[in-house]
């Protein structure tokens, strides 16, 4: 076993900590901006008693740290509490919302790291060639290229020029009735298949294919990056020239043993890119009305729904650390010479 | 005995910007079956891009500007690199930590190395047995073990075997003892001696120890900024070295029973000069103004030896 449990336990211990902080960051900041939250909670027309009453029910008139203190108690006893704009549990409301957003960031997560590596291989391989500068300029433009920019643009081509992929919903929206499609994991690529409609899977995946090429984008650029300047220095390594002098063929040498030596460092960088592919994902939703988490978010942000946004935020924060310690773990059974 | 290599006039050099810089500046040498030859010589003179070249392993950079080598009626320089290495020749690297992949079994790179072969062999079992008889009490534990679980000395055993388990009529040993201790030094020249003997290969040594090669070569070498100084019998050139040159190597070798006293030779000159004519003339204890600073020397054949020096040029 490469991974003691006793560093399990630590980066556990750690991952409670960033939390914690990401809690507490964007606790102040909802706090302390000018917002009346209030007003939306009582309704229109409320008389200033209904206000003041709403203002109690919300805690806005005590200070800010025993409201602090209040909310922490809340989430240590898991009670995430009710959202302010929706009026729903907003632990509800974020696993509704979730699994479309993970399934974007996922699929759009795959894509970007496949076709990075193959491109990032390729151009170290034909290290000066016109491949190699192809992939040096694309990686360093697309990362420069903000998302949603591109989304518009992708839309444009793909959907309004060309009309080869729909755009807009993850489903067809008549699915519903005319189907019968009832939503069970929340992944809708999974419950077509596993209701057995195929063709509804299709429309899903070709639905998902272009926000999923959006989000790709950026883990693609990175991976791409970090996999050609890997495979270049692996390439220069004494066991490569010497695997050459004792005659195996260039091709073996890259597939199994450049590629095998690119991947430990890549994983420990594919944290980051889900991360990207994560944040990617929130600001695409709102441009392809993907009913995930980011649109739940900008609609709580929209309407002052406070607890909503600090335990969105503070689901991200979770899935995207404890992607990291699973990254971290995985790079040592993949690295026989890392033990933790 | 019959000739196995022939290196012909041989011109390489490296191309930098726009720099050209001359690494090898017509050499030429042979081999015979089953012979052992050192190619001694400081940093920076040409020996280890003559190895590469004969092992078809020259960096992208490097220009033959001339010369041939031939081996067993192959041109080498114009043949497939893959029909050359490993199966002609092979090499074993100087390096011994660098020298593996650090996440492949050893016995994936013996099955990659074997992987052209002949089908039939069992390769695995092929490995153990070379690796038996280069003293592993237990081959199946090293086939099994990762490089970094390996020691340095049982690395270069393994790197040997990987050079040799295609039979290769020549393998090219970089630098085979610098990177050992001293009691493996010995240790590293039995072994070699032995697959010598025991698969009748012949062998390139590079090294800048030259105090190992009486042990190991039957003939030396000794480079100089590309061109070959002196050429002849190991144990004549030890006893007796005629180049300049030679003799500031040999008397370089640190020994124990007379102190360490080193003859340090100081250059003639203060400052590096490069002169037209005989490339060591800037450091050489009989430079003779006149003639080493201006005519390049030639080579000068006094029985089995060739020289390229002044100093023998007038005695022919």
């Amino acid at each position: 076993m490469p991974v003691s449990l006793r560093y399990v336990i630590k980066r556990i211990f750690y991952l409670f900590l960033v939390v914690l902080g990401v809690i507490t960051i964007v606790f102040i900041a909802t706090r302390i901006i000018p917002a009346h939250p209030e007003f939306l909670w009582a309704g229109p027309h409320a008389t200033e008693e209904q206000l003041q009453e709403a203002r109690n029910e919300l805690r806005l008139n005590d200070p800010i740290w025993v409201q602090y203190v209040y909310f922490i108690e809340n989430m240590l006893t898991f009670n995430f509490g009710i959202s302010w704009s929706s009026r729903h549990p907003i632990s509800q409301d974020i696993l509704s919302a979730l699994p479309a957003t993970l399934e974007l960031a996922i699929s759009g997560f795959i894509i970007g790291i496949l076709i990075g590596l193959f491109l990032g291989i390729r151009a170290a391989v034909k290290y000066g060639s016109i491949i190699d500068k192809f992939v040096r300029s694309l990686s360093i433009s697309g990362s420069a290229i903000p998302v949603f920019w591109l989304a518009l643009i992708f839309q444009l081509i793909l959907a309004i020029k060309l009309g080869i992929l729909p755009v807009g919903y993850r489903i067809d929206p008549n699915a519903e009735i005319l189907e019968g499609f009832q939503p069970i994991t929340g992944f809708y690529t999974i419950d077509t298949l596993i209701e057995g409609k195929f063709d509804l899977f299709l429309d899903v995946l070709k639905r998902l294919l272009m926000p999923a090429l959006v989000v790709s984008v950026y883990p693609l650029c990175l991976t791409a990056r970090m996999t050609r300047s890997l495979a270049l220095e692996t390439l220069q390594e004494d066991y490569v020239r010497n695997m050459r002098s004792w005659g195996v063929k260039d091709n073996v040498i890259i597939r199994k043993y450049v590629i095998k030596a690119v991947i430990p460092p890549l994983i420990a960088s594919l944290g980051l890119s889900f991360g990207y592919a994560l944040v990617g994902s929130f600001l695409v939703e709102v441009i392809f009305a993907w009913n995930g988490l980011g649109m739940y978010v900008v609609h709580a942000l929209a309407n002052y729904d406070f607890p909503a946004v600090i335990i969105s935020v503070m689901t991200v924060a979770i899935i995207y650390s404890s992607i990291n310690t699973v990254v971290d773990i995985l790079h040592a059974y993949l690295d026989p010479r890392i033990r933790l | 005995m019959e000739t196995l290599l022939t290196v012909d006039d041989l011109k390489i050099s490296y191309k930098s910007g726009n720099y050209y810089i001359k690494a090898l500046d017509g050499v030429s040498f042979e081999i015979k079956e089953g012979e052992s030859l050192a190619i001694v010589g400081e940093s920076g003179s040409g020996k280890s891009t003559l190895g590469m070249a004969i092992a078809r392993l020259l960096p992208p950079n490097a220009i033959i500007e001339k010369g041939r080598i031939v081996m067993k009626d192959i041109d080498i320089l114009n043949s497939k690199p893959d029909s050359i290495r490993g199966k002609l020749i092979s090499m074993i690297p100087q390096e011994v930590g660098t020298a593996l992949s650090p996440f492949h079994k050893i016995s994936t790179v013996f099955e990659d190395v074997m992987a052209s072969e002949n089908k039939a062999t069992n390769i695995l079992n092929e490995a153990s047995k070379i690796l038996a008889f280069l003293g592993f009490k237990d081959p199946e534990r090293i086939l099994k073990s990762y490089p970094h679980e390996l020691s340095g000395g049982m690395l270069q055993r393994v790197l040997l075997a990987l050079a040799i388990i295609k039979r290769p009529y020549l393998i090219i040993a970089d630098e085979p003892t610098s990177m050992v201790d001293a009691p493996l030094r010995i240790n590293i020249v039995e072994i070699l001696n032995a697959v010598r003997k025991e698969f009748n290969i012949s062998m390139i040594i590079i090294t800048h120890d030259i105090a190992i090669t009486p042990h190991l070569c039957d003939n030396i070498v000794v480079m100089y900024a590309g061109k070959i100084m002196e050429y002849g019998k190991a144990k004549e050139i030890i006893d007796n070295p005629l180049n300049p040159y030679t003799k500031l190597l040999i008397n370089s070798i640190p020994r124990i029973k007379t102190a360490t006293r080193f003859e340090v030779i100081e250059r003639k000159n203060t400052q590096i000069q490069f002169y037209k004519g005989c490339p060591f003339a800037d450091r050489c204890e009989s430079f003779m103004k006149g003639i080493c600073d201006i005519t390049i020397p030639r080579y000068t054949s006094l029985g089995n030896r060739k020289v390229l020096c002044h100093l023998y040029n007038d005695k022919k």
